[in-house]
């Protein structure tokens, strides 16, 4: 990944100063080569990108007949346009094909201008050591700078050596720095090692022995041996020579000089304290002998005195000699040797990093054969879905376990609207806590505190201890427990006119109830508004809710209003329930309140906010009622999510009502515990015999909701669960497929007739399906599904619109269906959207609005649409190709569909030449059945495509690929049966491959059906079929084809001579950068063939085909320079005329390859090919027909330029051109 | 060593941080750019339910916060203050934000409620409208308080983003963050 991020950026960084939303890019970049073509060479020379794109082309043969030459300079023209992809390119190709550093240096110049770190770290290299340019250490520095910058930490490491070097002190902290930066590379040891050695001698850092270790430590841990040298002197200097010989005689055995030499002076030293003469001396000889002058001056010295050895003076006299010879060996004053291994950190003396290798098919093709000349390679392909797949009407019937629990719901709720607006009465406050103990214990009713309410929310709340409160210990003092009404009523009554404002409300609620004095309404509002006036909220409320009740008195009505709007205000709950009461129509009286209904559901969402639960209950149903379908996918699950919140704080409050739609609403989440919730309260319901909670509790059984799914169990529920709406469409979709009860379409439908009657789409969805299946018309049904909002339906009659009214009006009606699907968040209809746009269907295509709709369903997990838009960024068509975002999404898509894995193939093979990585991802794509990605990687095995060259299973791939249809896999699978690679050679089988590919229109299986028809082989001999097969592979843009018949028409060969036509092929031909036919319309200018004789034309044809490398024009553009300048004798290169051997070849066969030869372009090795045909098999008469015919031709009127004897050389070792 | 100053040192740092403060807006603080939060006011601390504000200054940060409060809409806002039941003798700090303006209000209670409304010929009170729709909120978590200046109060009525801060500065108060 290292390598190949740089690249996919340097690509898409590059990409965007050029490509501005080329859509003629398109065909390129999705691997359709053949159709890039004549776009592309329209924008050749103009745009850089084009160049590149057609170079690569041309590189591989890509939809051109691969010519290296014409691919180079294509490369070239692009990277002189500095285009930094085609510079790098260059510099690899001269630095590793050409062996060119100069040409190289140049170009790595270039693009490490442009910032390329690998550009720069060699052109560093190069300055350093003078390769390929003058040795410039400061010009080097420059670009190691930069690279440092880049994060390099060999760059880091020299930079900080040349900071070491300088004499200036802050320099020297410079240096630390780099250094630290370097050494934090895990692999850099040599700044490891500097560090190390810094550290343990105090040099330019305070002196730090453990981190000194550290460093040190690490470096040798990766086998680094100078570090251990380092580490034995800092035991020396901490005198420990055991450790120091140690590491010595570690190093030293590694056969590391230097290590040898301090071994030596260590065994030598006297006071060293490992005092040995003779172990001294055996180590000074090793190291002597491995060439350290040093230690050749110090065995001399030990000769001289016979130290550990005798003495001798003659060996002494020799070791001095060599010691002063010593110099560098040959080795390392090879620049190019010097510059890899900077590059290399010492590991290597070649350039083979990845980031200068010419990759792709220079290093990791194997097959040789595919690496000729004028030959066609096929590449790989990717899947591209198209309309009728992406479209296709799919009629099947909604599972009632798919189709969401929110519609059931809404669905049961249309029907029944529970909170009725008149049925309603103020809330009242309790009385205090004390006075309601008081009648507690005065009632005559035995009081249980066992006795659970009604509505004990038991499914919601945690079983609470029941503890019995003394409600007086707290209040009221021990003996005043025990008195009655009125001593409390005296108590209190001394703090309400003290001022107590909570005195005041009990006070009110005593005389409003008559609790304990005579019931006065009057006195109850005096002490209520002396609470009020404290801002005792309950008391303002309690006091408006007493004038309100007064409703024949206008003032008091009044009075009430004006209160309780500012209880309301203040924040009391029960006063903006009441106000939303008052608020709506109905509830107005004396015209005192103005009704309004949106004010009214203001003050019930604020009454909810504060916790009211009776509020949050009617809040939740009208929310639930409300649906409103123009709400995107996400909104609609944050509604959701409120509403539930709002039934659990009603159910928690004791509102009954609300528990079962809270269990619905709890069905609806991934959370276990509250599915488990919502069996529990069905459960109980459905126990005490709710038909709708026997639904939900089928529902839950059905799908395995808070409890384990069971069919039998399910389908016992919903026989209990009533006749509802949504049992009907249940029990009726089951009964009509026959699904856990017996199968009875009447009925069936009815119940889903039934269904449909109270409006629930789904039921309609249903039965347009069953009425598609049963052939009646089902437009009606679906159109009324969709209409009732179903979004399953609305893209089945989108779809259905589309594939059978392929006009305008049936466009528009299918995209405004998706469109509206679409802005709701249905993936489907965003994906389908999206692909209208970027394919333009009934509307211009627009990427931006493209790209929106796909990302929208990617993002909800659509594998299709992740795939369309991993394709999106891969085309470019967005401004410029993004390949790293589009192999995220690839990766995205792969979890479920393997043709997104073939397309991360793709770009690693045709983007990053990652071959490793693309044949990864290929062959899990064929273990997924996927016949794109077997197909792609049997021409891995049959290119050798980094991997070994494996016709078997290249065979066995094609195979799997031919046999799902691919028809591209055809032909190979039928070249492999011609020439007998991989599998038993049968022309028949190849020929029937052939056919069956030709039936696709598959150009190369066309031209090779031509050259079968036209030599006999495998099939009868038939000049009119060659022909027009030849036809109509030349009409797809196969130039062999074009060659084959310009050719037949030239020479009359089976056809009606016609020179004009031949001449038409070979313009064509020649405008599509073919050699041979530039130089074949070359000669007719030459000979004024169908015209005066024009030499300036045939001059420029002839060196634009000695340019794309055809032999013949440029040895006849030199004759032709000869002749013109006269003073230049021009020798003619000598005939040689070396027939190849051609033994153990069937006639046929040589007849049927010599013609193959001709149409790649090359006419002379075909015309020594059937001069030999004729020797070996003078009576061969579909050769001799032919061979006659093509000998009749005029004879040139220059000399024919004769072959050499490389032409010998290369047909040996040819192998046939692989049909 | 220390140089003495006659100043205190809580207004040299107020300086110091209203410099700081003032340096993102810049002198070109547009009024399009005014609806941006003010460096080191944070998304957070409040909660928008059901039409109404809450604050809630304990969720980060400390219990004494400030808080920044933009009026989105071109009308004013009025911000009623809402108590519950159990409290009394509450002072109710409603308040009323011109349009396109921002207002700062400090705290250190647990929970402050609000309800929004607009202006309204037939309403009394005003029309009541979704908080969410109506405000853009953020709080300043790290609030240097000095002694003084603690409690429930709008610090700030109505002012642009910049002269919001400096209200605030010059009222005492460091925005940290």
């Amino acid at each position: 990944m290292n390598i190949y991020r740089p690249w996919i950026c340097v690509i898409a960084i590059s990409l965007g100063q050029y490509a501005y939303a080329k859509s003629d890019y398109d065909a390129y970049r999705m691997g359709h080569y053949h159709k890039a073509f004549k776009a592309l060479d329209v924008k050749s020379g103009s745009d850089p990108v084009a160049d590149y794109y057609l170079g690569r082309m041309y590189l591989y043969g890509y939809g051109q007949l691969r010519n290296e030459n014409l691919a180079i300079r294509f490369f070239k023209k692009a990277a002189a346009k500095g285009y930094l992809p085609a510079q790098l390119f260059m510099g690899k190709y001269y630095l590793q094909i050409e062996n060119n550093p100069e040409e190289a240096f140049g170009w790595f110049k270039k693009a490490a201008d442009q910032n390329d770190l690998s550009a720069q770290m060699m052109v560093a290299a190069s300055y350093l050591y003078g390769f390929g340019t003058k040795k410039n250490p400061s010009l080097a520095r420059r670009y190691y700078i930069d690279a440092a910058k880049n994060d390099d930490p060999i760059a880091q490491y020299t930079l900080a050596e040349h900071f070491l070097e300088s004499r200036q002190s802050s320099n020297h902290r410079l240096a630390v720095i780099w250094l630290k930066k370097a050494a934090n590379d895990g692999n850099n040891f040599k700044a490891q090692t500097k560090l190390g050695e810094l550290y343990a001698t105090g040099r330019y850092v305070p002196r730090d022995v453990p981190a000194a270790r550290e460093y040190l430590e690490k470096a040798v841990s990766q086998g680094y041996i100078p570090a251990m040298i380092v580490l034995g002197e800092l035991a020396l200097k901490e005198k420990k020579p055991e450790e120091a010989e140690s590491w010595y005689q570690k190093a030293a055995e590694l056969k590391n000089s230097q290590a040898q030499f301090k071994l030596a002076q260590l065994y030598l030293d006297e006071k060293g304290g490992l005092h040995n003469e003779e172990q001294g001396f055996m180590w000074m000889m090793k190291a002597a002998l491995s060439g350290l002058p040093e230690a050749q001056r110090s065995l001399s010295e030990l000769y001289k005195k016979g130290t550990g050895t005798e003495e001798n003076a003659h060996l002494a006299e020799e070791w001095l000699k060599k010691a002063e010879q010593g110099g560098k060996s040959e080795k390392e004053s090879d620049p190019a040797v010097m510059a890899a291994r900077w590059l290399s950190n010492d590991a290597s003396d070649r350039f083979d990093l990845p980031q200068w290798q010419a990759t792709g098919i220079y290093t990791a093709w194997g097959s040789e054969a595919a690496r000729r000349d004028t030959i066609y390679n096929q590449s790989p392909i990717i899947e591209e879905y198209g309309r009728q797949v992406l479209f296709k009407p799919q009629f099947l019937l909604a599972q009632p376990s798919e189709v969401p629990l929110h519609d059931y719901y809404e669905a049961l709720l249309k029907n029944t609207y529970r909170v009725k607006n008149s049925e309603w009465i103020y809330p009242e406050y309790p009385l205090g806590k004390h006075l309601e103990a008081h009648l507690l214990a005065s009632s005559y009713v035995a009081y249980h505190p066992d006795l659970t309410l009604p509505y004990a929310d038991v499914y919601t709340l945690p079983p609470q201890e029941t503890v019995e409160i003394d409600w007086f210990a707290s209040w009221l003092p021990e003996e005043e427990s025990r008195l009655n009404y009125l001593s409390l009523f005296n108590d209190m009554y001394g703090r309400a006119i003290l001022g107590n404002s909570h005195a005041q409300f009990h006070i009110g609620q005593m005389f409003q109830h008559g609790l304990g004095v005579t019931q006065s309404k009057h006195q109850a509002i005096v002490f209520y508004e002396k609470a009020a006036m404290q801002q005792h909220l309950p008391a303002q409320y309690s006091l408006a809710v007493l004038y309100l009740k007064q409703e024949e008195d206008a003032d008091a009505y009044m009075q009430g209003v004006k209160w309780l709007r500012d209880a309301a205000f203040k924040g009391n709950r029960y006063a903006q329930y009441v106000m939303s009461k008052i608020l709506k129509e109905d509830a107005e009286t004396h015209h005192a309140v103005k009704a309004n209904e949106e004010q009214a559901t203001s003050m019930l969402y604020l009454s909810a906010a504060n916790g009211y639960g009776l509020a949050q209950y009617e809040l939740a149903e009208k929310m639930a009622h409300a649906k409103d379908v123009s709400l995107s996918v996400g909104k609609q699950l944050e509604r959701r999510e409120l509403i539930r919140e709002l039934y659990q704080g009603a159910a928690k409050q004791g509102v009954v009502e609300a528990l079962l739609p809270l269990a619905f609403f709890n069905a609806m989440e991934k959370d276990p515990a509250l599915q488990k919730q919502a069996y529990n309260i069905a459960k109980h319901q459905a126990d005490l015999g709710h038909s709708e909670a026997a639904l939900l509790l089928g529902i839950l059984y059905d799908r395995g909701i808070g409890v384990a799914a069971s069919q039998n169990k399910a389908m016992e529920w919903f026989a209990k669960s009533g006749s509802n709406v949504v049992s009907r469409f249940i029990i009726g979709t089951y009964m009509s497929e026959g699904k856990g009860m017996p199968k009875d379409l009447a009925k069936g439908q009815q119940l889903l007739r039934q269904s449909a009657a109270e409006s629930f789409s789904y039921a309609d969805l249903n039965l347009a399906v069953l009425a598609e299946h049963s052939q009646r018309d089902f437009l009606p049904d679906l159109v009324k599904a969709y209409q009732l909002g179903n979004s399953r339906a609305g893209l089945l009659l989108a779809d259905y619109t589309l594939a059978s009214h392929d006009n305008p009006e049936g466009l528009q009606r299918a995209r405004s269906i998706y469109s509206g699907l679409a802005d709701k968040g249905d993936q489907f209809a965003q994906l389908k959207l999206a692909y209208m746009y970027d394919k333009g269907i009934g509307a211009p295509a627009n990427a931006e609005s493209a790209h929106k709709w796909y990302l929208a369903a990617a993002e909800q997990g659509n594998a299709m649409a992740q795939y369309q838009l991993g394709q999106l960024y891969q085309s470019g068509r967005l401004s410029r190709p993004d390949y790293e975002k589009a192999l995220a999404w690839y990766g995205k898509a792969a979890k479920k569909l393997p043709a997104a894995l073939v397309a991360t193939g793709f770009i690693e093979e045709t983007v990053a030449d990652q071959y490793a990585k693309a044949m990864h991802a290929y062959q899990q794509a064929a273990a997924e059945g996927d016949a794109l990605g077997a197909y792609n990687l049997a021409l891995m095995y049959e290119y050798g495509k980094g991997v070994a060259v494996n016709y078997h299973k290249a065979k066995e791939y094609y195979q799997q690929a031919a046999d799902k249809g691919v028809s591209l896999a055809m032909t190979q699978l039928a070249g492999l049966y011609f020439n007998g690679a991989g599998t038993e050679r049968n022309v028949q089988e190849a020929l029937a491959w052939y056919k069956k590919a030709a039936a696709t229109g598959e150009h190369n299986a066309l031209y090779q059906l031509g050259l079968l028809s036209e030599t006999g082989v495998a099939t009868k001999l038939d000049y009119d079929d060659a022909a027009h097969y030849y036809q109509k592979a030349a009409q797809k843009g196969n130039e062999k084809a074009m060659i084959a018949l310009a050719r037949m028409h030239q020479y009359g060969l089976g056809i009606e001579k016609d020179e004009l036509k031949a001449r038409q092929w070979y313009e064509q031909l020649a405008e599509r950068h073919n050699g041979y036919a530039q130089y074949q319309l070359a000669t007719f200018y030459l000979e004024g063939r169908g015209g005066e004789p024009r030499l300036d034309k045939a001059r420029e044809l002839l060196k634009r085909a000695s340019e794309n490398g055809h032999m013949e024009a440029s040895q006849l553009l030199r004759a032709m320079e000869a002749q013109s300048k006269s003073q230049i004798s021009y020798i003619e290169p000598a005939l040689m005329n070396q027939t190849p051997a051609m033994s153990g070849q069937p006639a046929d066969l040589i007849y049927f390859d010599a013609l193959a030869e001709w149409n790649r372009g090359d006419e002379t090795l075909s015309r020594m090919m059937l001069q030999r045909l004729m020797t070996n098999f003078p009576h061969y008469l579909p050769a001799k027909r032919a061979f006659d015919q093509l000998n009749k031709a005029p004879e040139e009127v220059l000399p024919m330029v004769s072959w050499n004897q490389s032409f010998n050389a290369d047909f040996k070792k040819r192998s046939t051109d692989k049909p | 060593m220390k140089t003495p100053s006659y100043r205190p040192k809580i207004f040299q740092n107020a300086c110091f941080m209203l410099s700081l403060l003032l340096i993102p807006g810049g002198a070109s603080a547009s009024e399009k750019e005014d609806d941006r939060f003010p460096l080191g006011c944070h998304d957070t601390g409040y909660e928008k339910k059901l039409r109404t504000l809450t604050l809630l200054p304990d969720v980060a940060g400390e219990r004494n916060s400030m808080y920044f409060l933009y009026n989105k809409l071109p009308e004013s806002v009025n911000l009623y203050h809402m108590h519950d039941d159990q409290h009394h003798f509450n002072v109710y700090l409603n308040h009323k934000i011109a349009a396109k303006r921002w207002a700062v209000f400090s705290t250190n209670e647990k929970e402050v409620k609000f309800i929004c409304t607009v202006a309204d010929r037939q309403l009394d009170y005003g029309k009541i409208i979704d908080c969410n729709d109506a405000l853009a909120v953020c709080e300043y978590t790290k609030v240097k308080f000095g002694l003084n200046n603690r409690g429930n109060v709008w610090i700030v009525n109505g002012n642009t983003r910049n002269g919001a801060i400096r209200e605030v500065v010059r009222y005492g108060i460091i925005p940290a963050y």
